[in-house]
């Protein structure tokens, strides 16, 4: 230390004109660089990532938050998470961590500017080359745009120079060799592109160093450098990670494994030859010409012109290559990334250094000291204020700050968030967010996909959207997380003074500097298309038949759902092929009602066995077939509906004691008992039916039957309704148990279905008196459990341990119905969304027509424009 | 946790000292001035310095005449040089040979001293035949050694330009390919007399080595000469004038080193490694090493002293640990540790690559590419072969077995090098 110390003082004592030249460049570099570095440029998705790794490293001892993939070996971000530590914290520069990191890459770069600055002078042995490479390289507009970012690239780059700068050193010491090849194996475990430098590196190690330890020199430093490089592969090893799973060495359980991962990355993107126009390495090149088209242009000029100089030059011509080196792998026709270009700007200004520093030079012994001087600070201020530009005043990441605010302040600290990884770790590691993450991560990642979300990627509530997000989902990357997108509404949009063009319908983003947050609505329109749609190639033949294929039959209840959803989904044809496959083929004879059962034997033949009608069936068809007709105006509509209607009040409604109940069937319901089946009391059918037939008294159904159902809710003493009741002779209400029906005295697969009806009536106070004693039984019991089991006695034992959707919809229905909106959709979420597969738009056991229906029937009470979750 | 640290404390133990030991084997090249100052002169001074040559033999018939041979043949003026061939009285037929080579080359100066008393050993031959010594300096050869005919000129020349009390030139076996162990003995040589034995000069440590070595006449009589006591006294008479202040030069110069051989079989080889090592443990009991001025200096000698014991049990160990490492289901980074050293051996073993190309360069000897191969194959076993004569050095020690067990020579180093000068010899 003391002698550095006494070396720099002899330096500054001696060689005052350089020492102040290079005190004023690097005061250059740090103001470029420095300038607005907290504002430009946005938030790159990359930066988030390695700051959360490296938070992940020094917090809880992982290599990543998430399961490492070996993507990119750890040592950059370890040395960024000892930042942390060091610097006390995330938040020590501002309360978005990636600033943190922001400041740890000015520090490096401070230092790369200051080793660019001695490589230069060193291999060109001319202090004019290295003040023109300090310069060019400070104020590159594609330093100032990537070179700010919290990139492996960019730690990658100091220790690659470093290793530069150990290599150049003379004379040559193996110290410094053994040192370059450390520091270059730090740089290769920090970003592995480094690799493509090696041979470079060696070279110059080679000719730099004294003949006779020319061999020692290049020995040591490519076996040193190795032999750290294969920490990587051996760490991998030793965590049974190296192979992948299901190869020779790599054992049959599921797990990442290094070579696995590194062969797909080097497989990432198509191979294409890089004169081609639209291959990877031209459309990044039109970028960097756009950006920057000095250093590209001048810096490739300066590279051809120093490869062809003679020997007294082999050091500047050993930089080249080493620029020529990661040329090649940019031009290896494979997938790269806008910023890949980093490593090759030191390079190409220490080229640009050598090269013009003869014209420079020579311009001096030629022009007046005064026009000398005033030519070259004009030049310098044109090239700062050209080259910064919009890198100095243009701001990219307050909107980015301001939607991360807003989750801050809008959304509790449990909300289930995919997004963009920007605000990863200051929502997820600052402010603990637990259930924020990565789009990218929910998508793919298997521990993320299976632990968290169970599989079922609809848990996710909010979206936090920025430019790369609508990229990934553009380009096909992240379909499920675009599926969830294509469901939510946005509630929070932060594009002030954005320049980047946004059109999200379709998907069109051209800038960062913006982000939206949008809250993924389970309930909505999507959900209820697609189900309708994956419903009518499940279920429903070409021919209007709703086949249950479960039991192979055909019930008049699923043809008269398949009607009332064709109705909701504005579906005609769908509607006119189920009314007439049920108009020819469930008819009775006997009247206008329609057979409750169409069996289907092995050859696909149906069959007629139980001529006996289902009275919900018929009166929701004669329901449907109004609204059909007010709806699309025929009047056939209407007239079914009226011979319907003639034919439920002259077999399904019986008359007893002055009173109307609305009996289970046709046949067989009317016995000196007379067989009720509550959920088939429909009050709101009977005031639609009202409308359209005068010559009957529909609205004293209504009465009767809201009595009928204050009967039924009294035989519980905890408020439920029973699938089955009889009224006795005398009028009064009893168990069903003698008349053999299933699960009389039970509040079941039927019975909950008394909540939709109710809902649809529920601007009369009778419904919703009976709605709120009945939910308030089902309330606590969610509210107790965490579920609602599907089947209770009338006493409120549960006679199930599990929850199913058709009960959980009535429930959700129910309390909906009655306002209370936050318990209705935290049970919609748990019970029956969650069971909701998007991929299939299917909830629970696919085949479950009933299921289906319920799901379907759910969604749309619920539905868009009536909920808004929280 | 407990077994962590210790394995934690192990292998940086081990790290640390591959480190070293890496630092002072590559210690001549870290920088080209070095190999300068290593080197010998370019050009010789004017002779002036008068040298004793002390050649103590025993049962040296075959070789002793070749080797007043070389010395009487040396480029340097006869009367500068007297030439004591030392012998124990019972060993009648070196004394023979020894008496007829120096009538037959007519060698003034030259006589064979003959001793008697006990101990019939190596430092009491050297101080019988340093009380006969005439000239300035004494240097010795040991018989079998094939001695450069301008290592007079070099040690003048650094007498005169540089001052130093004592000079350690160069001595390197030669026989390479001669036994599955000679490639790696022969490294030792290199790497110690080439670059070890530099750093150790240069901090004022200096073990010597056994012959070609050069000191001032009246110095060494006025510390009274060997131990007569020690296996090793070439190293305790170095640790001693060097706790005196004695200024020790090394130099090394692939064209003036004295050529021997190794050992013939791997008993005489274990038999003299033991040797060497057994003498260490001596001086270091011996405890004059706690004399030197600095921390530093003591701690390097503690180190060099019972370094091969020491690396010998590490090594026993290190397979051990690693197994441990394998077996003990330990954190991962910990296991990484244990990769060190063995990464280190591989980097040593690369090193060891370079060096034996460089010497076969140096020495102008028939390329066996062979070697190569050969060297990575020996050198686990070869390390056995260290670690053997360890141990066995440390029981006899501990059991105070002191006798001297003497190396057969048989001249091999003569013959290849007669076989590599006759090929090309042929190729010219």
């Amino acid at each position: 230390m003391k002698t550095l110390l006494s070396k720099v003082g002899q330096f500054i004592k001696t060689r005052k004109t350089e020492f102040w030249i290079v005190t004023g460049l690097m005061m250059l570099a740090a103001l470029a660089h420095g300038i607005n570095m907290f504002h430009f440029p946005y938030f790159e998705n990359d930066e988030a990532t390695y700051v959360s790794q490296a938070w992940s490293f020094v917090h809880s001892g992982k290599l990543a938050p998430y399961t490492f993939r070996y993507d990119h070996s750890p040592v950059g971000w370890i040395f960024l998470g000892a930042w942390f530590k060091l610097t006390g914290g995330l938040t020590t520069f501002g309360s978005n961590p990636i600033l943190s990191g922001r400041v740890f890459i000015f520090l490096l770069h401070m230092c790369s500017v200051l080793m660019m600055y001695i490589i230069a002078k060193r291999v060109s042995k001319q202090r004019l080359a290295a003040y023109i490479a300090v310069i060019v390289f400070s104020l590159s507009p594609l330093e100032l745009y990537f070179g700010r970012r919290v990139l492996l690239d960019n730690i990658m780059i100091f220790w690659l120079l470093l290793s530069l700068l150990f290599a150049t050193r003379a004379p040559t010491k193996l110290r410094s060799i053994i040192f370059s090849g450390v520091t270059f194996a730090i740089a290769a475990l920090t970003k592995e592109n480094a690799l493509f430098f090696a041979p470079a590196v060696l070279y110059l190690v080679w000719v730099g160093a004294e003949p006779r330890i020319r061999k020692w020199s290049a020995s040591t430093w490519l076996t040193i450098s190795l032999s750290i490089m294969a920490l990587y592969p051996l760490y991998a090893a030793l965590r049974g990670e190296l192979f992948a799973a299901g190869s020779i060495f790599g054992g049959s359980n599921l797990h990442v494994s290094l070579i696995q991962t590194t062969l797909e990355q080097g497989a990432r993107g198509k191979f294409t030859y890089p004169w081609v126009p639209s291959s990877a390495f031209q459309s990044n090149l039109t970028e960097w010409l756009h950006r920057d088209p000095l250093i590209i242009i001048g810096g490739t000029v300066s590279l051809l012109a120093i490869l062809v100089l003679n020997d007294r030059y082999k050091m500047s011509r050993a930089i080249a290559l080493t620029a020529v080196a990661q040329l090649i792998f940019l031009a290896r026709g494979k997938l790269i990334i806008d910023y890949y270009i980093l490593a090759m700007l030191p390079l190409l200004a220490i080229c640009m250094g050598i090269f013009f520093a003869k014209p420079v030079e020579w311009a001096k012994d030629h022009i007046s000291p005064r026009g000398y001087a005033l030519t070259a600070s004009a030049l310098l201020a044109l090239f700062f204020l050209a080259s910064g530009g919009v890198a100095f005043t243009r701001d990219e990441t307050t909107n980015q700050q301001r939607a991360i605010q807003w989750v801050e302040h809008n959304l509790p600290k449990d909300a289930i968030i995919a997004g963009n990884n920007y605000a990863y770790p200051q929502l997820h590691d600052v402010d603990g967010y637990k259930n924020y993450d990565f789009d990218f991560q929910v998508q793919y990642d298997p521990e993320v996909l299976e632990y968290k979300y169970n599989f079922n990627i609809n848990k996710v509530q909010y979206l936090l959207i920025s430019h790369t997000d609508v990229e990934q989902m553009s380009s096909g990357n992240l379909p499920a997380i675009r599926q969830l997108f294509g469901k939510s509404e946005l509630i929070a949009d932060f594009r002030t003074n954005t320049s980047s063009f946004i059109e999200m319908s379709k998907l069109i983003s051209t800038n960062g500097d913006w982000a939206q947050v949008y809250r993924v609505d389970p309930k909505n329109a999507g959900i209820a298309v697609d189900t309708w749609r994956s419903y009518k190639q499940n279920f429903i033949k070409d021919s209007g038949q709703v086949v249950d294929p479960t039991a192979s039959q055909t019930t008049s209840e699923g043809q008269s759902y398949a009607m009332l959803r064709a109705i909701q989904m504005n579906d005609k044809v769908a509607f006119d092929s189920t009314w007439n496959w049920t108009k020819q083929n469930m008819a009775r004879t006997t009247d206008s009602l329609f057979v409750w059962r169409v069996t289907i034997d092995e050859s696909g033949q149906n069959h007629i066995n139980d001529t006996n009608s289902a009275t919900d069936a018929d009166e929701d068809i004669a329901r449907a077939l109004i609204e059909a007709n007010q709806k699309w105006g025929s009047k056939s509509y209407l007239d079914s509906a009226h011979s319907i209607l003639n034919s439920i009040w002259d077999h399904e409604v019986a008359q007893r004691n002055g009173r109307l109940y609305l009996i289970a069937s046709a046949d067989g319901s009317n016995g000196s008992e007379l067989l009720v089946n509550p959920s088939y009391i429909a009050p709101a059918n009977y005031r639609l039916f009202a409308s359209v037939d005068k010559s009957r008294n529909w609205e004293k159904l209504v009465d009767d039957s809201y009595t009928l159902l204050n009967e039924s809710q009294a035989m519980s003493s905890v408020g439920l309704v029973s699938n089955w009741v009889a009224v006795e002779p005398n009028g009064s209400l009893a168990s069903a148990t003698k008349l053999n029906v299933t699960a009389p005295d039970v509040y079941g697969y039927d019975a909950f279905r008394v909540n939709w009806r109710l809902a649809d009536d529920i601007s009369d106070s009778r419904a919703k008196a009976i709605l709120t004693k009945l939910t308030d039984f089902l309330a606590s019991q969610y509210n107790a459990n965490k579920s609602i089991t599907s089947s209770y006695d009338l006493q409120g034992k549960p006679l199930t341990e599990y929850s199913d959707v058709p009960p959980s919809a009535g429930a959700a229905i129910g309390l909906y119905a009655i306002g209370n909106k936050d318990l209705a959709l935290q049970i919609y979420n748990s019970d029956i969304f969650a069971r909701y597969n998007a991929d299939g738009s299917y909830w629970g056991k696919p085949y479950n027509y009933y299921t289906q229906n319920w799901g379907a029937f759910a969604v749309q009470q619920l539905g868009p424009g009536k909920a808004t979750p929280k | 946790m407990i077994f962590d640290s210790i394995y934690l404390l192990f292998f940086l133990l081990m790290t640390l000292q591959g480190i070293f030991n890496m630092y002072l084997t590559l210690y001549a090249w870290e920088d080209p001035d070095r190999l300068d100052e290593v080197a010998s002169p370019k050009e010789f001074a004017y002779p002036k310095v008068s040298f004793t040559v002390l050649l103590p033999a025993r049962h040296e018939e075959k070789v002793i005449g070749e080797t007043i041979k070389s010395i009487v043949g040396a480029n340097y003026p006869k009367h500068l040089i007297q030439t004591l061939v030392i012998c124990s009285a019972d060993d009648t037929g070196t004394i023979g040979v020894a008496e007829r080579a120096i009538r037959s080359l007519d060698a003034i100066n030259s006589e064979v001293v003959v001793y008697s008393a006990e101990p019939i050993n190596k430092p009491h031959g050297l101080n019988e035949g340093l009380k006969r010594a005439a000239n300035q300096v004494v240097v010795i050869f040991d018989a079998e050694d094939e001695i450069d005919p301008d290592i007079f000129n070099v040690a003048n020349t650094l007498y005169l330009q540089k001052k130093p009390d004592v000079i350690q030139a160069g001595v390197q076996l030669m026989n390479y390919d001669s036994q599955w162990f000679s490639s790696h003995n022969v490294l030792e040589y290199f790497f110690w007399f080439k670059s070890r034995m530099h750093y150790h000069t240069e901090v004022g440590v200096v073990p010597l080595g056994g012959n070609t070595v050069f000191f001032k006449t009246a110095q060494l009589r006025a510390v009274g000469g060997w131990n007569e006591q020690c296996l090793t006294e070439d190293a305790e008479i170095g640790i001693r004038l060097s706790t005196r202040g004695a200024r020790i030069l090394s130099t090394y110069d692939p064209r003036h080193v004295t050529k021997e051989e190794t050992p013939d079989s791997v008993a005489q080889f274990i038999k003299q490694r033991t040797r060497w090592n057994q003498g260490f443990l001596q001086v270091l009991k011996y405890g004059d090493w706690k004399n030197y001025d600095s921390r530093l200096k003591r701690l390097l000698c503690f180190y060099t002293l019972s370094f091969p014991v020491v690396q010998a049990a590490l090594l026993a160990l290190t397979p051990i640990a690693i197994v441990f490492g394998l077996l003990g289901k330990l954190p991962v980074t910990l296991s990484l540790l244990s990769y060190l050293p063995v990464l280190i051996v591989l980097i040593s073993l690369v090193i060891s690559w370079l060096a034996m190309h460089e010497f076969i360069a140096d020495q102008k000897l028939e390329k066996k590419h062979s070697v190569y191969l050969r060297m990575v194959l020996t050198f686990l076993p070869y390390q056995v072969l260290l670690g053997i004569a360890a141990f066995r050095a440390s029981v006899r020690e501990i059991r105070g077995q002191n006798n001297w067990e003497k190396t057969a020579h048989s001249g091999l180093h003569r013959i290849e090098t007669e076989i590599a000068t006759a090929n090309l010899d042929v190729a010219s």
